[in-house]
């Protein structure tokens, strides 16, 4: 028979398998190096190419050299921007997957303890019976 | 993507918990239609059936992570919360179909007609997840192809996403466990009234 008990259990399980799932989450860093080799669907980038070599006096390439490495930069700026405004929807998330196991928790450690009380009142009824038995 | 990017580990975790347990619900199912008509075999029917609506609930449940969660990863994404692909639209209709099959079942208790007509919507549900699976291959879709295509590459992430899968997976195992001794004990109510009632008539 499943007790309250075993609902103490089973949340501290949860805490404990859900603070594995989301520390790992929180571990998985993308290493800068190495880069994937294209681009992926889950954030990873295309590799940063080497600069090409510019002669010295070639001032067109060094002007190309500076683009490249404008919109490099354009890129970071644009990856710091994008954790900034998608943060809350990270919290958004973690929020409602602990709202959602906690309602669950409560809907269905209520059910379980009406059903005790329930079963206590019937062993009850059955044993006065039983003993009045012919 | 960004940080937000970590709700992928517990989204497609929560995904393959649904499916696996609707998967098994659907199972189960056709297990028990075949052992309840068995003389017999009417208690291992039972446990199974158990089983089956545990695993529908569990199911459900994170079906529910999937569905919140999924939009709230889409809209910094994909600039939309939500969009009408094939695999989005296949993942609410099997979670509504479970719904169904849980209301169902659970008005049904103890009889055998309701059970039976609980487990054939479950069934329904098997090849359901199948198409889930496979949809984005075949339809297309914003859902990248991360099992047979390229996803994580980075060991690290690969590390934390096998480690969410794991964890996910050993709770939800753990649930339907739970959940499938609560209704032993509706069951062990149920028979206990019946006992009663039959106790009452004998006075």
């Amino acid at each position: 028979m499943i007790g309250s008990a075993y609902y103490v259990r089973v949340l501290r399980l949860t805490t404990l398998l859900l603070a594995l799932t989301v520390s790992g989450s929180a571990l998985a860093e993308e290493p800068p190096e190495p880069r994937p080799e294209k681009p992926t669907s889950f954030g990873g980038a295309a590799p940063e190419a080497p600069l090409p070599e510019v002669k010295p006096g070639d001032f067109e390439g060094l002007l190309r050299n500076c683009d490249i490495e404008r919109s490099r930069a354009v890129s970071a700026k644009k990856l710091a921007e994008l954790n900034t405004t998608n943060v809350p929807f990270l919290t958004a998330a973690y929020l409602a997957l602990w709202a959602i196991l906690l309602a669950f928790f409560v809907i269905v450690s209520q059910r379980q303890k009406r059903l005790h009380a329930e079963m206590v009142v019937l062993r009850e009824r059955l044993a006065r019976l039983g003993d009045d038995a012919p | 993507m960004g940080d937000v990017q970590r709700i992928f580990y517990f989204h497609v975790a929560s995904a393959f918990a649904a499916l696996i347990g609707w998967v098994g619900c659907a199972l189960a199912s056709i297990a028990y239609l075949v052992l309840a008509g068995r003389r017999g075999q009417e208690a291992l029917a039972n446990i199974i059936d158990r089983v089956a609506y545990g695993l529908a609930e569990i199911g459900v449940l994170f079906g529910v992570i999937v569905l919140v969660t999924g939009p709230l990863w889409a809209k910094p994404v994909w600039n939309t919360y939500w969009n009408w692909e094939p695999r989005l639209v296949l993942m609410m209709l099997t979670q509504f179909l479970f719904i169904g099959y849980l209301i169902l079942r659970g008005y049904a208790k103890r009889d055998a007609g309701g059970k039976k007509l609980a487990a054939g919507i479950a069934i329904i549900g098997g090849p359901a997840v199948y198409l889930i699976h496979v949809a984005v291959d075949l339809w297309g879709g914003n859902h990248p192809s991360v099992i047979n295509g390229e996803g994580i590459r980075t060991p690290l992430m690969q590390a934390a996403f096998a480690s969410a899968v794991g964890a996910v997976l050993i709770f939800a195992g753990y649930l339907v466990y739970l959940r499938s001794k609560h209704h032993k004990l509706v069951d062990d109510l149920e028979e206990g009234y019946l006992e009663l009632a039959d106790r009452e008539d004998q006075r």
